[in-house]
């Protein structure tokens, strides 16, 4: 069990920012820095950059995500990620998954407060 | 160039050896994506100056919270067998046990180097009442190295096995700590044969004690330098 904000953020990151990353995909290649500062916004999915890193080279290991590399007039190549047709499938399996479960947890907390 | 900048060699050094258990194509991922991110984030700056790095390295957060990251897949509940066995030896004790048959075996090293024989001094009289003086030095360096390996190998089996098994140091510190009692070994051994070439008496005095200064303060930063990183990786690992 854990307490205090930034614990509880932690713990429910974990399993769902992955998905997040998945989902920023649908609309066509990003290449990091892009996909960081997308999730870091707010400070609720992501607080540190760098830990996209290892998420997406897990990613691209399990087959969800490939890259590509494209040269930059701003320096050196970029590489992009985009969605693979696993990455696709994965997400569709997610959504379906995530919004019960949302439904579930919002109605507990709701039960809760009557 | 912002990668040729202090901040960042140390940021990246630090990262790469909390990733020294990872998988290396992974570790090099990682490592190339941070490093890209840093380069992508500075765009269009020439010449970035230590305020604009220090901003993108805050904005990547601690190497610390990379590697936990890197490392959530690793976790005991989901990893290996291999590496929940492993787990157990990623405790505060483990690098501080470690150093003890360290310093034993350095202790039994500089010992003997001490006490070995390096050379034997000759005097003749001739039969005019000249005194003739001949300084005989034999090769002891392969005597000497065999003898220190066989005095140290018990106190370095158990170096072998805990930095071994243990978690708490990647590739390289783990090759320090098994390579630390052997290079000392070989360098109080080879020491004097060089100072004798190089300066016959005197330098076979210096060259001993110079050889046995280096093992004692080398060693001595060296196990400084490791157990500080093992007590550090253990407090990560544990929170």
């Amino acid at each position: 069990m854990v307490s205090g904000e930034g614990l509880i953020l932690t713990q429910l990151r974990r399993g769902a920012l992955e998905y997040c990353v998945l989902a920023m995909l649908q609309g066509g290649r990003l290449y990091g820095l892009d996909i960081a500062r997308r999730l870091a916004a707010g400070q609720v999915l992501m607080s540190s950059e760098g830990t996209l890193y290892p998420l997406l080279a897990r990613l691209r290991k399990a087959g969800l995500v490939s890259t590509t590399w494209q040269e930059s007039t701003e320096g050196p190549p970029r590489r992009y990620y985009e969605l693979t047709g696993a990455g696709v499938e994965a997400l569709a399996a997610f959504r379906l998954a995530w919004v019960p479960f949302r439904d579930a947890v919002d109605a507990a907390l709701r039960d809760g407060e009557a | 160039m912002a990668t040729e900048h202090p901040l960042w060699i140390s940021y990246e050094q630090d990262l790469r050896n909390l990733l020294g258990d990872l998988d290396p194509g992974e570790r090099a991922e990682v490592l190339a994506g941070v490093r890209e991110h840093v380069h992508a984030s500075l765009a269009g700056r020439a010449e970035p100056g230590t305020d604009d790095i220090q901003a993108v390295l805050d904005e990547l957060g601690p190497p610390e919270a990379v590697a936990q990251e890197a490392y959530a897949d690793h976790r005991p509940t989901s990893g290996s067998p291999r590496r929940r066995a492993s787990s157990s030896l990623a405790r505060p004790w483990v690098p501080v046990v470690i150093i003890l048959p360290q310093m034993l075996g350095l202790l039994a090293l500089l010992l003997l180097s001490f006490a070995w024989g390096a050379y034997t001094v000759v005097e003749t009289s001739g039969p005019s009442g000249v005194v003739s003086r001949t300084i005989n030095y034999a090769s002891s360096a392969l005597p000497l190295l065999m003898a220190s390996m066989m005095s140290v190998l018990p106190m370095w089996i158990p170096v072998f096995v805990l930095a071994v098994i243990s978690n708490l140091w990647g590739r390289r510190h783990t090759l320090m700590h098994i390579l630390l009692l052997p290079a000392a070994a070989v360098l109080l051994a080879v020491t004097p044969d060089v100072a004798w070439v190089l300066g016959g008496r005197a330098g076979l005095q210096a060259g001993a004690w110079i050889s046995m200064a280096l093992v004692l303060l080398g060693s001595t930063w060296v196990l400084w330098h490791l157990t500080a990183r093992g007590l550090k990786r253990s407090h990560e690992l544990r929170t």
